[in-house]
């Protein structure tokens, strides 16, 4: 009989005006979002491949000079075309020479693993309104059935009232979970199609995880809308009410954590650590001011610094190069020393500050998240981030991964004496007479493109070759989580939608075995 | 077989609306229920579908009792309103086959669609939705629906309101067939001269107490309009 009364509830729906349009609306609106992602996915996959290329040259690189780049690179997400989540940290890396990792900023906009490529999303649309769209078609699912009289009728059959209240809400979830998934495979399948390489069980498991909560999502606020119809005597009230809801959720508590909450609680300890954080960076940085090597230990005369180029601002960040006369390898060897006895600590230092303040900034999101939970945009993002192993812990992780490299690797340059070998760092131009500085300054203009070019010429040549192993970049590529670990990942969104789905029932089931059906 | 034995109801603001009523509608019997607004009829009815709970006594179906076995005495009930509820977007033969099937009954097409045409719906009309059903065809639809719920007690509130007179009669002639295939036929309504015409017995009703209970062949010679208005003033 069940199953009666839900295909009655689903054809209900199905013939229902209203829910006709939103079903319409909604779809235009998934139909929408897919495009814009997949173009967005392709713009991305190109970016990735081109980050690819340039870190393989950069280890070609790395073999013979000093200049390192590691790179974190962390694949598209594909199936985050329906949410945010792929758009942080596309690619980590971290400069051997320059180990401060300037782009960890707080600045949304000039952080790389922050930087939102497409201001226009749409994306939100669907987070935004799939709670909408569930709580407008189940509104008045009791109460209208009151209204028109059908549920005295039904009442007048052998039907349980628990029985009639779950033909309502599986109707209602059936209905808006086939509206979701219908277009979600269909995506799936064009994807898979136009990119052969998502074909991995990771992605299909993440599809699948990610399919799940929304359901169980989708579950939550059919129950909700049922409670509001029971709850109101007549649907106008109801609708009233539902629209109160959803905009508490989705708009007003979110406007109140931002403008009122936040500030409080949080702002003013991160402020504290974002001054601290820029006075450690302001420190660092004037170590390598070159009026600071005019010190005793760094001479200057003795540097000889007209013929070093230590820093150029390459408009992005430091760019370290050296090129090498035979007046300057002692200057580069000292120099070197310097980075590793003063410059390494004094960066660390800022290293911590900027963790300090990062991992604030992800305890601040996750009171976010938990506070907000039932919030669709909120939700669904670190849903979708957590599912793709893409948040901001995830990019924690694989920040210190990428350090614990290059700490490696400087303390294997100490112990093995290479760090500190000239020869590492410049090399002696015998085929070509670089002529003065000035003459580099003029003829280069400060160009560090250019200057990187130059400095390959001494690196091709053969007699001053210096080799050695680097680890294996692609340990940094994004990781193919397992079942277990995403299921680890989900189990706490699991756990709570089962309480709330739990709770809202035993509310919606005291409430309708008392309600008066007249 | 339909039994009221002392049944009570007093609503949560105080006012007692059933007081102590007791009858006993036999099958082979139509049994109307007469009295004004506000005089029990529709609580009456309210507590024998289980809408609201007795606050004492109960009510017994070939057997069963409402405070036992609410589900299955409602398998043995058809209730019938006066304003037929039905699911406006669902054509007149979709909502029997729906409260069909509610039924536990999966009847074919034909059986479906043969039972709208014995009832008089036009037949050009069943694969239409309700919402273009006049309040007549909406009628006839809901008396199908009780027919095929096929069950030995009939509850009708004030079936004939809005009927118009070749329905009315159609529908007096249904429901005598019914009562002479065995049915308990229990009927509230406003309408004396009906209630005279067709009832077996002719309950009065004020103030939440049956005050009286009179045969077709008590009443055969005697003007049931002034017995209902004396039991009306007697009780005021």
């Amino acid at each position: 009989m069940l199953k009666a009364l839900i295909l009655h509830e689903m054809q209900n729906l199905l013939k229902s005006k209203r829910v006709y349009w939103t079903v319409v609306l909604f779809l235009l609106l998934f139909a929408a979002v897919f495009t814009v992602r997949v173009i967005n996915y392709q713009s991305q996959i190109n970016q990735y491949i081109a980050d690819k290329k340039m870190a393989e040259e950069e280890l070609q690189n790395a073999a013979n000079y000093s200049h390192i780049k590691l790179y974190a690179i962390q694949q598209p997400l594909v199936f985050s075309i329906y949410n945010q989540g792929y758009k942080a940290s596309r690619v980590a890396f971290i400069q051997f020479y320059e180990p401060i990792l300037k782009t960890i900023s707080l600045n949304e906009e000039t952080n790389l693993y922050y930087n939102r490529d497409n201001k226009l999303d749409i994306t939100f649309l669907i987070t935004f309104f799939l709670s909408l769209f569930i709580l407008l078609i189940s509104y008045d699912s009791i109460n209208g059935e009151k209204q028109t009289g059908t549920l005295r009728i039904i009442m007048t059959y052998p039907v349980k009232r628990q029985s009639f209240v779950l033909k309502k809400i599986l109707g209602i979830f059936c209905f808006v979970a086939l509206a979701f998934t219908l277009p979600y495979v269909i995506s799936l399948f064009i994807l898979i199609i136009i990119y052969t390489n998502l074909l991995t069980a990771s992605f299909f498991l993440s599809a699948f995880f990610y399919w799940l909560l929304i359901l169980l999502f989708i579950f939550f606020f059919s129950l909700l809308g049922v409670l509001i119809s029971i709850s109101a005597k007549i649907p106008n009230r109801s609708l009233v009410f539902t629209l109160f809801i959803w905009l508490l959720l989705s708009i007003i508590l979110p406007i109140s954590w931002e403008f009122i909450l936040s500030p409080q609680l949080f702002h003013n300890e991160l402020n504290k650590l974002t001054l601290n954080y820029e006075d450690k960076l302001d420190q660092s940085k004037r170590i390598f001011y070159l009026n600071d090597l005019n010190t005793d230990k760094y001479d200057k005369e003795k540097l000889n610094i007209n013929l070093v180029s230590h820093l150029v601002w390459s408009g992005y960040f430091y760019n370290s190069s050296v090129w090498g006369f035979d007046e300057t390898y002692d200057q580069h060897y000292r120099f070197m020393q310097y980075v590793i006895d003063e410059y390494y600590p004094a960066s660390r230092e800022v290293e911590q500050a900027i963790d300090k303040l990062y991992r604030k900034q992800i305890s601040i999101q996750n009171y976010k998240n938990w506070v907000f939970f039932f919030n669709p945009i909120v939700l669904f993002e670190n849903m979708s981030t957590k599912i793709a192993g893409n948040s901001q812990t995830d990019y924690l992780r694989h920040l210190q991964d990428a350090r614990d490299i290059r700490d490696d690797i400087v303390n294997r340059g100490l112990d093995e004496g290479w760090l500190k070998d000239y020869r590492y760092f410049a090399r002696r131009a015998e085929s070509e007479n670089l002529g003065s500085y000035d003459d580099i300054s003029k003829k280069f203009n400060y160009d560090p493109e250019k200057t990187w070019d130059y400095i390959m010429v001494f690196i091709n040549d053969p007699k001053v070759s210096f080799a050695f192993e680097l680890p294996d970049y692609r340990k940094y590529s994004q990781p193919q989580l397992s079942f277990g670990e995403l299921f680890n990942r989900i189990l706490p969104y699991l756990l709570i939608f089962v309480f709330g789905i739990i709770t809202l029932w035993i509310i919606i089931w005291r409430r309708f075995m008392k309600y008066d059906v007249r | 077989m339909l039994k009221i034995t002392e049944l009570s109801k007093r609503y949560e603001d105080g006012n007692l609306a059933l007081d102590t009523l007791s009858l006993e509608v036999k099958s082979n019997e139509i049994f109307a229920l007469l009295g004004a607004n506000g005089a029990g009829k529709s609580t009456t009815i309210n507590i024998i579908c289980g809408f609201i709970p007795p606050s004492s006594g109960d009510v017994e179906i070939d057997g069963i009792l409402l405070s036992k076995e609410p589900l299955k005495l409602r398998e043995k009930l058809a209730y019938l309103s006066e304003n037929v509820m039905l699911y406006d977007n669902f054509t007149g033969y979709q909502n029997l086959k729906f409260f069909t099937e509610l039924a536990g009954r999966n009847l074919d097409k034909d059986k479906l669609e043969s039972t709208l045409i014995k009832i008089g719906l036009q037949e050009d009309f069943m694969h239409k939705t309700i919402a273009k059903y006049s309040k007549g065809m909406r009628q006839k639809v809901g008396i199908a629906i009780a027919l095929l719920k096929d069950t030995p007690v009939f509850l009708l509130d004030e079936p004939f309101s809005g009927l118009d007179p070749k329905a009315a009669y159609d529908f007096q002639q249904l429901l005598y067939s019914l009562r002479d295939e065995g049915k308990t036929i229990f009927m509230s309504t406003h309408d004396i001269f009906r209630a005279k015409e067709m009832a077996d017995t002719v309950g009065i009703m004020t103030a939440g107490k049956l005050v009286g209970n009179k045969t077709k062949a008590e009443l055969e010679n005697a003007d049931l309009n002034q017995i209902y208005l004396d039991y009306i003033e007697e009780r005021q």
